[in-house]
């Protein structure tokens, strides 16, 4: 289980340059390009004097537009949107979200070890989709219809403003899809919890097994294809073992034969944890300071490995490690990964220690004791480090004492990992251990979720709308859809664009751009020879593609960047949406909606010249 | 008017597809009714294809609503959306994200149910590739399960194939038996009691399945799972598509084998392991009766060689009665037509021959000088030619079927594993195994007379068992007696001693060429007993005779070339055939033969062919080991190159099948 997304900005260190910087040079840009495009084409019509004195018009009647929109007339719009809507029987989405859920079972793996993940995904994403299409659609055939059957006649003889237009049916499209998107996230709420919610029986009550010591051991009856063990203590209370993501309690009830027995729901299945990341450095194997540990082969390099039996360590550093946060003490949680150079032990897991310190070298207490640890792989392993420890000081004795008050220093402390085993590799990356901060209702987390699919839908419904007010629908519609598809795709689209713009970039797809791939393709060359077309013609394709790679980087910096709206994961893997990724992710839409409504009432009003 | 016209195009359009309905209905016309009812329709042509060519969903496998509706979803564009999910899945293997593959796996199998590859691929994937990803042993097991699971899956959608069936068992058998956790995987195997509830829903796992302790055995189970396969093959004719028969056919014998090994190891010596060394045996023989194809369109049955090489050798002495001494006068001849040179190179030991010249030479007179039947009945007087030719011809069919038999032996290491099963299922070779696992044990609990008493009641029953079957010898090359024969030294050592020089399985030990450095000086120390090592070492005398392929490995080359018998370069061994195709089974390593068959050979048998080694041989090392030490040119013909042969020849079939 691997959770990459935790580089979120802290959320002033966002907003003021992107409020001082980013905005002012975007609409700025924008405001520029839409003048000169609109000069252009209009010099082009009337000739540069009257050309200009059209475009300044068009500004000035549209300031006027703006500064006279209404909110009850934009809202009546809305309503009628919504409506139309309504007519054109945006509801069949609601029934096939209903209809595949029915049929959920029959595609979800019911033995998954991470069921609560396997569901939430699959309930998100499918909402997620079904709303795009639902956006997609209404936003972008309503405007070309209403002027192709000149039913825009209706209403733009009335005292409505184009921008009123053009807002209303945003919002009106996009208040239909919320409510629709509401009902979704309710359905899908009871789905999963109803869908993870299972109880067990007892089927071996608690014996000690022959041979072994301890305490007595039992077991449940399968269900919902797993089964628990579990230990109880002398109360006749305990709980489970961890299996598909969940424990559940249990209690006895009476004595002797005759005793049974009660399990609980399941708990910890639906989560919403707060993990506190800090920076990770290492040591090598010598004990210096190292900028990565030990690359063990793994196509995939997200982690780092460090060796056992030596100095190697790796070390994590929090800030904001205070008692009022952890009133009792650290909740840490530890995904880590195993590497053998040898078989070992098969029976026992590689075994690896932390320990905590101070940053602090001048301090009088430099750290804890060494805290052992198996390490449990693709498994949340939670641990809990009390805040009295031994700590040892500078001269090296031990004294009971309290991480925070000798530990911390200016709330910063340092989580050391290593690998106790000789020959074995523990592997890590920066989001693997963490602390944890109080958890969020799961249900507020899901509704988050659920607002991130909406702030989605509320783009698509925008640039829908945008693309409507000059093109025809079914153009629209595709120009709507390659908005999305570059959204969802700009990593890899940068990817490309990188072969020609930065090719020397490790990020870069080799292959050069679109002519020169279509050479490549056509002459089955590989990608480390260049094409056999001569040097002057390579430079002139190449610079071709050069300037067409320029484009499509603008446009993927230009359009939104859906993935980054996408927070299912972060529900999926029981993370809570922290406020600084919403407050990113609400401005950024808010931003977005402001600047492409403008855009559309621009396009819309010219239309209007040109009709004239 | 223009109301009409519109109608009237409407007219046309109904009409036109009316007759378009026509050529559809003839051709895609399902087929309605049973086969064997009266009544029954084959339907359309299309129909008729599919059920020609057994690809009618219906008769594959299970029809799941789940795949169809999934097919029908991705709107024709099925390929694109497999690719996509192909291309999924390795990326969550290669980000370690098991649900996330587990859920592509299941989407893509429900994608393309028909399609083998996937469900073998991807059930590799989860029970090879993705266990060991796992520290854990638990979670590895877990995994190793859910690819089992995932096959079983398969199988539903394609009851009738093979192969899936086959690698059920292979999964079930191979993984939980020979991976380093084995001794985990059949515990916790054994007692996984919802995985015996799945499972006992295909086979008879409470009933057959129940091993030693009488819980359900992975090795035992895996045989359910071949003959499940092995079933479809021989009563309803599925064709086997990717392996060949004897391979295919060996797991079954071969799981009751490893079966018998298993439970030794896990301290189960007592009638226990002696019935599943019996049940192994009888599994053989019944495979060994197994007609096999060749690749050459013969028939064989491996349990027949020795009878078809009694068969070659009667016809070819009635062909030498009949014209006596006519084989003798063309060799002579033949002998005479070759050049100094090599008449030289014919008369010298082959191990002798340092010279690659000379061994070519001595190599090529061989070829010159080989005498057929054919020749021989060419000399007959005229009227018993026919008989002669036909005595020849059947002689050599003889000799090509045995030949045939012997190269798909050594593919699966039929002799070993049959001399094996008929050594191991020996009241005394149980006791000597249990003396030694009572040994292994004492000496882990330090109680170090007891064990050195345990051992030494094992030599005394090993050596006592050696006795009895010589050929044993070859057979326990491989084993891991020696294993335990280092630990007792160990254990001598701890009591200041050393292996005796009258140590009983000294010639198991030289023949391995392991003698220690320790040993070797002892005897060197043992003025007296020096001599004796080195009869023990060609000890095998009555066998040396017989069996000239027991001769030391190249470490005792020195020790032993004393005593070796004469080279006899009047012995002519055949040429490989010429026919024998490059591509077909030869065996990749010799093993040696446990049959008295060496008089048959010579004439009977390939030869050495030094500028001509199949590719397919073992590599630059081992051939070494085997061609320099000959003491005749006669190593290559088939049972006689027994250095250190017998342990590559025991591991490679597993291997190769893993």
């Amino acid at each position: 289980m691997t959770f990459e997304h935790y580089d979120i900005p802290d959320f002033f260190e966002w907003f003021v340059p992107a409020l001082l910087v980013w905005f002012p040079l975007a609409v700025a840009a924008l405001c520029f390009g839409g003048w000169l495009l609109g000069f252009l084409i209009s010099a082009a019509r009337r000739g540069p004097v009257e050309g200009f004195y059209a475009v300044a018009k068009v500004i000035a009647s549209g300031v006027n537009d703006l500064r006279a929109t209404s909110l009850r007339r934009t809202m009546a719009i809305a309503l009628l949107a919504v409506q139309e809507s309504i007519r054109r029987k945006v509801l069949v989405v609601f029934a096939i979200f209903v209809v595949a859920l029915l049929l959920a079972g029959w595609y979800l793996d019911v033995q998954s070890d991470s069921p609560a993940k396997l569901y939430l995904s699959f309930v998100l994403t499918a909402s997620n989709y079904l709303v795009l299409v639902l956006a997609l659609m209404l936003s972008t055939f309503s405007l070309p219809t209403d002027i192709k059957n000149k039913t825009i006649y209706t209403i733009v003889t009335k005292p409505v403003r184009l921008f009123e237009i053009v807002l209303g049916r945003i919002v009106g499209f996009s208040l239909i899809g919320t409510f629709i998107l509401a009902g979704m996230c309710v359905i899908s709420y009871v789905f999963v919890v109803r869908g993870l919610s299972h109880t067990h029986e007892v089927e071996t009550t608690p014996t000690v097994m022959a041979g072994e010591t301890g305490p007595p051991q039992g077991e449940t009856t399968q269900d919902a294809h797993h089964r628990h063990t579990f230990i109880l203590n002398e109360d006749g209370e305990g709980e489970t073992n961890v299996v598909a993501g969940h424990k559940h309690y249990i209690r006895r009830i009476g004595e002797g034969p005759d005793a049974t027995f009660e399990i609980g729901p399941p708990v910890d299945s639906l989560q919403a944890r707060n993990p506190i990341y800090g920076t990770l450095t290492f040591k090598d194997r010598a004990g210096t300071d190292a900028e990565a540990g030990i690359n063990v082969g793994h196509e995939w390099m997200y982690r780092s490995y460090i060796e056992g039996g030596t100095l190697a360590e790796a070390i994590w550093e929090y800030d904001n490690v205070t008692a009022d946060r952890f009133p009792d003490g650290l909740d840490l949680e530890l995904n880590l990964r195993a590497f053998r150079t040898h078989k070992g032990n098969i029976e026992r897991g590689v075994r690896g220690s932390f320990y905590l310190e101070n940053p602090d070298p001048t301090a009088n207490f430099r750290r804890t004791e060494d805290i052992p640890f198996i390490v449990k792989e693709f498994a949340m392993d939670r641990r809990f480090v009390p805040r009295k420890l031994r700590l040892e000081d500078k001269d090296h004795n031990f004294h009971d004492g309290d991480i925070f008050e000798q530990l911390c220093t200016n709330g910063r402390l340092r989580l050391h990992v290593k690998c106790m085993d000789p020959g074995q590799y523990l592997g890590m990356a920066r989001p693997d251990v963490y602390l944890l901060d109080s958890s969020t209702p799961f249900y507020l987390n899901f509704i988050k979720g659920y607002v991130g699919i909406w702030l989605q839908l509320v783009l698509v419904t925008t640039f829908g709308v945008m693309f409507s007010t000059f093109l025809s629908a079914p153009v629209a519609m595709m120009s709507t859809l390659a908005s999305i598809v570059i959204g969802y795709f700009g990593e890899f689209i940068a990817g490309v664009t990188l072969s020609t713009i930065n090719p020397e970039s490790l990020e870069a797809n080799q292959g050069g751009g679109p002519i020169e791939a279509l050479i490549r393709t056509a002459g089955q060359l590989n990608l480390q020879i260049d094409p056999e077309i001569g040097s002057i013609p390579l430079k002139i394709v190449r610079a071709f593609d050069f300037a067409f790679m320029q484009l499509m980087s603008l446009v993927t910096v230009i359009l939104p960047d859906y993935v980054s709206f996408s927070t299912a994961e972060y529900v999926a893997n029981g993370f809570n949406i922290g406020p600084e990724l919403m407050g990113i992710l609400l401005l950024k839409t808010a931003a977005y909606v402001g600047i492409v409504s403008l855009v559309a009432f621009f396009f819309f009003k010219t239309r209007e010249i040109a009709s004239s | 008017m223009t109301q009409n016209a519109a109608f009237r195009r409407k007219v046309v359009y109904l009409g036109l597809i009316a007759l378009l309905l026509i050529p559809l209905y003839v051709v895609g016309h399902p087929a309605v009714g049973d086969p064997r009812d009266t009544g029954y329709s084959a339907g359309g042509r299309l129909a008729q294809l599919r059920a020609q060519h057994d690809l009618s969903p219906a008769e594959i496998g299970d029809i799941d609503p789940t795949s169809e509706s999934m097919k029908l979803a991705t709107l024709g564009m099925r390929g694109v959306a497999a690719t996509i999910l192909w291309s999924k899945a390795n990326d969550f293997k290669k980000k370690e994200n098991w649900e996330g593959l587990i859920a592509v796996v299941i989407q893509m199998s429900k994608l393309q149910p028909n399609f083998i590859s996937v469900w073998e691929f991807q059930s590799h994937n989860l029970t090879y590739n993705i266990s060991v990803e796992q520290d854990d042993y638990r979670f590895r097991y877990a995994w190793v399960k859910r690819g089992i699971e995932f096959l079983i899956q398969g199988t539903h959608y394609n009851r009738r194939e093979p192969r899936l069936f086959h690698l059920v068992g292979w999964y079930t058998g191979q993984k939980m038996g020979r991976a380093d956790e084995s001794k985990q995987f059949r515990r916790m195997f054994r007692d996984d009691k919802d995985f015996h509830k799945l499972q006992a829903e295909y086979v008879d796992i409470d009933g057959e399945g129940r091993g030693a302790d009488g819980q359900p055995d992975s090795w035992l189970v895996s045989r359910l799972w071949y003959n499940r396969a092995y079933d479809l093959v021989d009563t309803q004719g599925r064709m086997l598509r990717g392996k060949t028969p004897h391979i295919f056919f060996i797991d079954g014998p071969k799981a009751l084998t490893n079966y018998a090994l298993a439970i030794e190891d896990e301290g189960f010596l007592d009638e226990r392991a002696e019935y599943a060394w019996r049940r192994a045996d009888e599994e053989l023989t019944r495979y060994g009766d197994r007609q096999v194809p060749t690749s050459t369109g013969l028939i064989i049955r491996l349990n027949d060689e020795e009878s078809q090489l009694a068969d070659s050798q009667r016809y070819a002495a009635e062909l030498d009665a009949l014209v006596p001494g006519a084989r003798e006068a063309i060799e002579q001849e033949k002998i005479d037509q070759l050049t100094p040179f090599e008449r030289d190179a014919i008369k010298m030991p082959g191990d002798q021959i340092t010279d690659p010249n000379v061994y070519s030479a001595r190599y090529n007179a061989f070829t010159k000088t080989k005498v057929t039947h054919k020749e021989v009945a060419g000399r007959a007087p005229a009227d018993v030619r026919a008989r002669a030719y036909r005595l020849a011809q059947q002689a050599e069919d003889a000799a090509t079927f045995a030949d045939w038999i012997d190269r798909y032996r050594q593919n699966v290491n039929f002799e070993y594993w049959r001399t094996r099963c008929k050594v191991e299922q020996l009241r005394d070779t149980v006791t000597a195994r249990r003396h030694i696992y009572n040994a292994n044990q004492l000496r882990e609990k330090v109680e170090l007379d007891a064990a050195r008493a345990e051992y030494e009641k094992a030599w005394d029953l090993w050596a006592k068992v050696i006795d009895e079957y010589p050929v044993l010898l070859d057979a326990l090359t491989d084993d891991d007696l020696y294993e335990h024969v280092d630990k007792y030294q160990k254990l001598l050592a701890q009591f200041d001693e050393r292996l005796p020089a009258d140590f009983k399985l000294r010639p198991l030990l030289e023949r391995r060429g392991r003698m220690t450095a320790a040993v070797a000086t002892e005897e060197a120390s043992n003025t007296d007993a020096a001599a004796k090592p080195t009869a023990d070492a060609s000890k095998p005398e009555p066998k040396s005779e017989s069996k000239p392929a027991d001769e030391p490995t190249p470490e005792e080359k020195p020790a032993s070339a004393e005593s070796k018998p004469e080279a006899k370069p009047e012995a002519k061994p055949e040429p490989k055939p010429e026919s024998k195709p490059a591509d077909e089974p030869t065996p990749e390593k010799k093993p040696a033969s446990e049959e008295p068959k060496p008089e048959s050979k010579p004439e009977t048998t390939p030869e050495p062919k030094p500028e001509s080694k199949p590719a397919d041989e073992p590599t630059s090392e081992k051939k070494a080991e085997n061609v320099e030490p000959k003491a005749d040119p006669k190593p290559q013909a088939k049972p006689v190159s027994d250095e250190g042969a017998k342990k590559d020849d025991s591991k490679p079939t597993d291997e190769n099948a893993d």
